[in-house]
């Protein structure tokens, strides 16, 4: 019984997993367009994008916030990185990306923990600055011209696996090592828990809060890298919504919204699954009407899925409890 | 209790799936019929078109068509135009719609790509995208056509527009008759202009000018209004106080149309100095009734996306296309006149 309960800790649950496995092999059953390589390969692409930025904004969410300003941030990740990818070359142009990635993650940490403004405040109003300030460094699109850097997220190693992919599973087990290994991550998870708990234990909780911002600042950094790749262009309006996509996927992963508790791979696995069903109401000819109404359930059945969970879960421990009771009464 | 949640989850996706599926159906069936047909097309090619991988050595082809935003009134009409062209000559069309996304549009021509297109017509939500889809194309020689917007720089094989210098003469060709009725025959003109970034939207600008210019007026002034009604606005009023002979506005859209006859409305002008604009919006087409503007051009989405088809049909076929800008491989696509009775007026037309 122990080692299950800390199994259950240590890794979350692995109910998308399933979900995802389940819902694929019904895809793959039911359409014919589904059973080649190439949509997986597209979905898992595309997913990665989405997935890598998560992986930041997991540890947001299990802080008990959120950063609504990634979208705007992959704009003038996006925007810069266009204008000095010319002249510096591709790993230069991407560092300076990454610097510049935690310079805007550490602004958005110092507003919310020396100046105390809500998360969701102050990440609103960086979200205005910062794609107000793309669209003043380059108010008009560039098409990215060097054929290297455009195969970082489009390449296939031996013609099968995205490069993408893989990209966000090695970033995805550095995020789990932060989370599950460091200080920093157990700290991160103390303050999702209870703030004022974290306080008295001796956590340097504004510290951790500058570090979360900073992490999802590294993640949207390299996210952009990849997005900018993908596309071959970047102009100031892009990607807007983002950070909807973005936390859907991190709580339809499992990470409450309300924090404490959350995993970095069942972001991923989340962010795969919500790719999988958009492509599969294209191949499946739905409506396009009907795939926003689709993709409203979704977002609601996100957001609504720690409650569903805590009601399935309460039934059971009950139903567990009966039996045991009438077991003892026998 | 994992197991449960997630098949409880599983099974409640695909329920939302399948519901959708069908009410899809059963709302374009209910429209209209050539719309049924093509479901129908699309279904057959869900379960037949892989097993013939393709399916072009038949002589039906496969179509697809990725779609800027289909929540707005001219993508709808668009599509219209590509499916009822798409019907006549038996090609089955694939559709997606990018939502104004352009992640979407990568993954969603990509999807098509994959499902084994013969061509794939493009109306890019940000044209820059485009030489990215391009290059993919290429990569299975697949002919890629863009309707509208812009082609963003890439390598495409053709790309349809409104005629836009055209537009722009027939607004000046219906200007010149509207001053000559009033006996007006010197003058001066100004043009309120788009976002400089804008390319098709300045030659609207372009063939105003020559016209007017041909007929002896003289151009006061073009001012920058970046498409937008308010700085369109304070735009009319410098012209006003800065050049009271003018006697035609020529704005490059409709929302700055408006915006100039708004503020010759309240320099209690509306009369004496006739605005036009372009597109033949809604609200323009309500000015004109109103008064306040005198014409606008209007473009035709459905006959763009007719056009879509048809070309693409021609490249699969491997047949070379009449360009009207061979430079720049546009062809175009007809515009007319809405004129001061709000109807569409077939008289003037380009030279």
């Amino acid at each position: 019984m122990e080692k299950k309960r800390r199994f259950h800790i240590e890794y979350g649950d692995h109910g998308i997993l399933y979900a995802l496995i389940i819902f694929w092999l019904v895809l793959i059953i039911t359409n014919e367009n589904f059973r080649g390589l190439a949509f997986f390969q597209t979905i898992l692409t595309k997913a990665s994008l989405n997935a890598i930025c998560g992986i930041g904004m997991t540890f947001a969410v299990i802080s008990g916030a959120f950063d609504l300003s990634v979208a705007s941030q992959v704009a003038l990740n996006g925007v810069v990185l266009t204008l000095i990818l010319p002249n510096l070359g591709t790993v230069p142009s991407i560092l300076v990306i990454l610097l510049l990635g935690a310079v805007m993650g550490t602004i958005n940490g110092l507003l919310i923990s020396k100046l105390r403004i809500p998360s969701f405040i102050a990440t609103l109003a960086m979200q205005m600055a910062y794609r107000a300030l793309a669209q003043l460094i380059n108010s008009s699109p560039v098409v990215v011209d060097n054929n290297v850097f455009k195969k970082i997220a489009t390449y296939k190693i031996a013609g099968v696996i995205p490069t993408a992919f893989l990209i966000c599973i090695a970033l995805g087990i550095f995020g789990t090592i932060i989370l599950r290994k460091m200080k920093l991550g157990r700290d991160v998870l103390a303050i999702g828990n209870s703030r004022e708990a974290a306080v008295i234990s001796g956590i340097n909780v504004a510290k951790t809060e500058i570090m979360i911002y900073l992490i999802v600042g590294l993640f949207t950094a390299a996210s952009s890298v990849m997005i900018v790749s993908y596309l071959g262009s970047s102009n100031y309006g892009m990607q807007s919504g983002l950070e909807f996509t973005v936390i859907s996927a991190v709580v339809l992963g499992g990470t409450a919204l309300i924090g404490g508790k959350g995993s970095v791979f069942n972001t991923i696995v989340a962010a795969i699954f919500l790719i999988s069903i958009r492509s599969a109401m294209d191949s499946f000819g739905v409506d396009s009407y009907w795939q926003r109404v689709v993709e409203g359930i979704i977002l609601i059945i996100a957001f609504s899925i720690t409650e569903i969970r805590n009601i399935v879960n309460n039934i059971l421990v009950k139903q567990k409890a009966r039996k045991q009771l009438s077991m003892q009464k026998d | 209790m994992k197991k449960v949640f997630s098949l409880l989850l599983a099974m409640m996706l695909m329920l939302t799936l399948a519901s959708c599926g069908n009410g899809a159906q059963e709302t374009q069936s209910d429209t209209t019929n050539d719309t049924t047909n093509t479901t129908a097309n699309d279904t057959t090619n869900d379960t037949e078109d892989t097993s013939d991988a393709g399916g072009s050595s038949a002589g039906s082809y496969t179509i697809g068509f990725s779609v800027y935003d289909l929540s707005n009134e001219y993508f709808q009409s668009m599509l219209e135009g590509v499916e009822a062209a798409a019907e006549e000559n038996g090609v089955t069309l694939l559709t997606h719609d990018q939502k104004s996304s352009e992640s979407e549009l990568v993954t969603g021509a990509t999807n098509l790509l994959n499902q084994g297109v013969d061509a794939l017509i493009v109306s890019p939500c940000k044209p820059e995208v485009m030489s990215t889809i391009v290059d993919l194309a290429k990569e299975s020689n697949i002919p890629v056509i863009i309707l509208d917007i812009g082609d963003g720089g890439s390598d495409k094989d053709a790309i349809v527009v409104s005629d836009m210098y055209g537009g722009g003469q027939i607004a000046g060709k219906y200007a010149l008759s509207l001053l000559e009725a009033d006996s007006v025959t010197e003058g001066e003109f100004a043009i309120i202009k788009c976002e400089e970034s804008a390319v098709y939207a300045i030659q609207r600008g372009e063939g105003f000018k020559s016209i007017m210019e041909a007929a002896g007026f003289t151009l006061a002034t073009e001012l920058v209004a970046n498409s937008d009604t308010t700085e369109a606005y304070n735009a009319m009023q410098d012209i006003l106080t800065s050049y009271p002979d003018v006697k035609v506005v020529f704005a490059e859209n409709d929302n700055m149309a408006l915006g100039a006859a708004s503020a010759i409305g309240d320099a209690g002008k509306t009369g004496e100095i006739l605005v036009f604009g372009f597109d033949g919006n809604e609200s323009a087409v309500e000015a004109i009734l109103d008064g306040t503007m005198s014409g606008t051009i209007a473009q035709q989405p459905v006959e763009i996306g007719r056009l879509g088809i048809e070309l693409a049909i021609k490249r699969i076929n491997g047949e070379e296309l009449e360009f009207d800008n061979p430079d720049t491989r546009e062809i175009y696509a007809d515009v007319y006149l809405i004129d001061s009775t709000g109807q569409p007026n077939h008289e003037f037309t380009v030279d």
